[in-house]
């Protein structure tokens, strides 16, 4: 019973995982397009975008899993 | 017949070590995509400071998702399956969770002096952005300490 529930628990971790790396590949995105734009400077929507996702991870992080 | 048992406890067992591979293999793969990323970033032709600071804010942001995946797991020692290791199945120290808080209370500070530099006077934010890259990089490497480890 309990490899069952092992096995459980390392399935379900698979969706985030496959979840946080989506969220990191569009990050990266972000910063390979701010580097390819030179001298163009980010607008204000990308700059609240990018706080905007800074602060709500950063919630995540300061919260214990239930 | 005694050994299909045996056969399918052994089976069982490979699973798991292949299951707990793949979730350490993630958080390493994650890590390596960052590592790359932030190499990139700094071989290319010069962007604006603005650019510059919005480019380590984003890569800041995939280590701190890192770090909430690493944050989101169960804590170690705490599990209800008391006979089983924590190697086999992941989870987080409690410990490891606190550094990276602090470490990213720390950098966000940093972070958001530097974006209020390239705002207000870009020219004169030199060393705001490198302070700013600086507590990226810091912050990637407490991650990397604790999240590829997925205990």
């Amino acid at each position: 019973m309990p490899i069952v529930a092992i096995l459980a628990s390392i399935i379900e971790l698979l969706p985030q995982l496959i979840a946080a790396g989506a969220e990191v590949q569009t990050l990266i995105g972000n910063v390979q397009a701010a580097t390819a734009s030179g001298a163009t400077d980010p607008t204000a929507a990308e700059w609240q975008a990018v706080t905007a996702e800074l602060d709500s991870l950063t919630v995540q992080l300061n919260t214990d899993p239930t | 017949m005694k050994r299909l048992p045996v056969f399918l406890a052994t089976f069982a067992r490979w699973i798991i070590y292949i299951g707990a591979f793949a979730v350490g293999a993630g958080f390493f793969g994650a890590l390596l995509a960052l590592g790359a990323c932030s190499q990139g970033a700094s071989v290319t032709q010069a962007p604006s400071p603005a650019a510059q600071v919005y480019a380590v804010e984003n890569t800041y942001a995939a280590a701190l998702v890192l770090a909430v995946q690493y944050g989101n797991l169960p804590r170690c020692g705490v599990m209800p399956l008391a006979p089983v290791s924590d190697v086999v199945r992941p989870c987080s120290s409690a410990s490891a969770v606190e550094t990276m808080r602090s470490a990213n209370v720390q950098a966000r500070r940093i972070l958001d002096t530097a974006q209020a530099a390239v705002q207000a006077n870009p020219a004169g934010a030199t060393q705001a952005i490198a302070d700013a890259t600086q507590a990226a990089k810091d912050f990637q490497t407490v991650v990397a300490q604790y999240a590829g480890k997925g205990s």
